[in-house]
């Protein structure tokens, strides 16, 4: 059965694959995709209008070999299916070199150098790579960091790396002290640091990071749209557009299109992500989602079952709190709880400030798993007739061998079916947690069929999600049998 | 000597009357069987008596202790424990703990399993043990929630309609249970309709209007 379904998925992605090989061919306009959070490349400015230096210069290369250009914004994450699956023509926004990518994508020649730099605020006590050691680092998710710089110099020394969307987040997370440094393209920090000159509170790391190549990226095998833009940048390198271009964005040319560039001999270089680091990536990722799972369960079934209990003693303030409590947790979204216990709650409260990530992730969860499990209890208890609960008294049963005996088992009958729901929910709901910047199942798995170009890795995932469930099923079947009595 | 004396007892539900200076008196050791038409109070007159209701006015005295006094609940936790330990009820739909099984039912209450086995033996109940309750006729579900009133040793146990959904066969062993309850002199109060059991056991009769 599980075989089937990997199959059936694999095959649904993969036929896509090969359709739009030549793309462009005939079209007078070419789609490029682009991050659009990523200034001065490709973002959206204050009229909505996605602009930038790599949009000036592939509408200048679009002007000299006569086709026009639109920009599409894409998950960052996802440019090599986009690309892949025809949805777009061409990569073109500070995309920087890398073997994998060589692999899995054709490459224009560089057209530009850019290098990692390490971010900080101004008044943070670091002041070369090496202070970095024991402190933590955040980089974007896909970017050139990810690829090359996990086993650099500047991460073999951080205590922790996050992985977040954008680089407007990296730089974001270090503002508000949730990281201590960032990783991120010189040309955005430059870039970020000359127009908030004012506000000026980020200092620049450059020592000791390799540079890096920025290239063009279309389909394998479109090797006739690499050709056309080479081709036009080496027109506009020549005559001096490119470099005016350049002057606008960085203030300096930056330009560096070389034809007789070696970067050809690297095209025949494979992957060389193995299978088995892919699978090491997604066996983590499965171990941080069963962590959440088993933290969420362990925690909010008692604290559900405890604020269902104080609820029955009919206080009123603190059953206006805990209204209160269901109201807005059952109201809301859990992923802007997330967001709020992380990013939200250290701005309102300083001192409940919660800097480890995992940890302010499975506090959201289990906060508003608990919420859910007190209202599935209070419904269990209230099914249970009036009159155990007079036998209880006037047989003189003490209360808490009455709950254990009595008031739990029959309450849990009756709403065992909710919980094994809510459970299963949360198998799935774990995957917002990647949103915190912490790698679960699911981003694991995003990262691993980018890396290595294989969308059946998807069914895999799946398969794994899938099951869980059952595994939960068949759990709860058994309980149902263990409360199997005639009522 | 009257083990249960109550004086001018009146209850309200919703600002409606359902009795107003009922008096009731039940002898050491006797039957007493209150009998009337249905809607009157009688099984609300019970639960006042094991505290599942509270009175508005009268009073309540039971083994020589006051559980009410002239409208005033007695509030001397020892002493409301003890009054509570001397009087048990038998409900109507025997309100059996459906998830435990029968002699879970009786070591929840009482965790005597020399007297629980005699009792079961005696109320022919023995080889069930291990039923649950939904596995049970009416009858013995019936004995099954009078051997757990017993198991707590009180003096007085009150029957809310014993026999009202049993067969003829199964009212005369009630009826025998109470006889030999009489014996054992505890103190047995029965409300019922069922004249056939009134019969058989012979009590003193309140009727109620
Ligand atoms: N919790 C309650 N709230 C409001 N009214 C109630 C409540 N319990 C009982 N009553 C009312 O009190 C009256 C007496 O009820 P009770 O059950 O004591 O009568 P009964 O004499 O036992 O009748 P039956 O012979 O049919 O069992 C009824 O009219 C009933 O509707
Ligand atoms: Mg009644």
């Amino acid at each position: 059965m599980k075989n089937v379904v990997i199959i059936l998925i694999s095959l649904l992605f993969m036929n896509f694959n090969n359709n739009n090989v030549c793309l462009a061919k005939n079209k007078e306009t070419i789609i490029i995709g682009l991050d659009a959070d990523f200034p001065p490349m490709g973002f959206y400015n204050e009229k909505n209008e996605i602009v930038g230096f790599d949009i000036d210069l592939a509408k200048a290369v679009g002007k000299e070999m006569g086709f026009k250009i639109e920009a599409q914004p894409i998950n960052w994450d996802a440019k090599e299916m986009e690309l892949k699956t025809g949805k777009i023509d061409a990569i073109w926004n500070g995309l920087t070199y890398s073997e994998e990518r060589n692999a899995n994508m054709l490459l224009t020649k560089p057209y530009m150098k850019t290098k990692p730099v390490v971010v900080t605020k101004n008044d943070a006590n670091i002041n070369k790579i090496e202070d970095l050691e024991g402190k933590t680092v955040c980089l974007q998710k896909g970017a050139l960091a990810q690829a090359s710089l996990i086993s650099s110099e500047v991460c073999k020394n951080a205590k922790d790396i996050f992985y977040l969307e954008t680089m407007l987040d990296c730089l974001n997370e270090v503002k508000l002290g949730k990281v201590e440094a960032a990783v991120v393209d010189e040309v955005i920090a430059r870039y970020y640091l000359n127009i908030n000159s004012k506000e000026n509170c980020f200092k620049i790391l450059e020592k000791n990071i390799p540079a890096e190549d920025y290239v063009i990226a279309v389909a394998r095998g479109n090797e006739k749209l690499k050709n056309t833009i080479e081709e036009g940048l080496n027109k506009i390198v020549k005559s001096g557009e490119a470099a005016r271009i350049s002057e606008k964005w960085f203030g300096k040319n930056l330009v560096c299109f070389n034809e007789e560039d070696q970067s050809a001999k690297k095209i025949t270089a494979e992957s060389t992500k193995e299978n088995s680091d892919v699978f090491n990536g997604i066996f983590s990722g499965l171990l941080v989602t069963l962590k959440l799972f088993f933290a969420c369960v362990l925690f909010s079934i008692p604290l559900g079952l405890l604020i269902c209990l104080i609820r029955r003693r009919n206080i009123k303030i603190l059953n206006a709190i805990i209204d209160l409590y269901t109201l807005v947790i059952r109201g809301t979204p859990l992923l802007l709880q997330i967001f709020f216990i992380f990013y939200g709650l250290p701005l309102l409260l300083p001192a409940m400030k919660i800097s480890n990530r995992f940890l302010a992730g499975s506090v959201a969860f289990i906060i508003n798993y608990t919420a859910y499990f007190s209202e599935v209890f209070r419904g269990g208890i209230n099914s249970i007739p009036i009159g155990q609960w007079e036998a209880i008294k006037v047989l003189r049963i003490p209360k808490f061998k009455a709950i254990e005996k009595i008031i739990v088992p029959q309450s849990l009958k009756a709403c065992l079916p909710s919980i094994c729901n809510e459970v299963i929910t949360l198998v799935k709901d774990t995957a917002l947690i990647f949103t915190i910047g912490i790698v679960d199942l699911l981003s694991a798995t995003k990262n691993a069929v980018n890396i290595s170009a294989n969308v059946s890795i998807y069914g895999v995932t799946a398969a794994i999600y899938l099951f869980m469930c059952c595994i939960l099923n068949i759990i709860f079947k058994l309980l149902e049998k263990r409360f199997n009595y005639k009522s | 000597m009257n083990i249960i004396e109550v004086k001018n007892l009146s209850k309200q539900f919703l600002n409606k009357n359902i009795f107003r200076d009922f008096n009731f008196s039940a002898k050491k050791g006797e039957i007493t069987a209150i009998v009337g038409p249905s809607g009157q109070g009688k099984s609300t007159f019970l639960r006042i008596l094991v505290g599942l209701e509270k009175a508005d006015n009268g009073t309540i005295q039971i083994n020589g202790k006051n559980l009410l006094k002239d409208g005033v609940y007695n509030n001397d936790r020892k002493e409301i424990s003890d009054i509570f330990k001397d009087i048990s009820m038998v409900f109507q739909e025997h309100n059996l703990f459906f998830n435990l099984t029968v002699i879970d039912n009786l070591k929840i209450v009482k965790e005597d399993m020399r007297k629980i086995n005699n009792l079961l033996e005696d109320f022919g109940l023995a080889g069930k043990e291990n039923l649950f309750p939904a596995e049970l006729s009416g009858g013995q579900k019936q004995r099954l929630s009078i051997i757990r009133s017993l198991l707590l040793d009180p003096k007085i146990i009150l029957f809310d309609e014993p026999t009202s959904s049993l067969d003829s066969e199964n009212r005369v062993k009630i009826a025998n249970i109470l006889n030999k309850l009489k014996e054992d002199s505890y103190t047995v109060v029965v409300v019922t309709h069922d004249e056939r059991l009134l019969n058989l056991v012979d009590p003193i009769i309140y009727r109620i209007k």
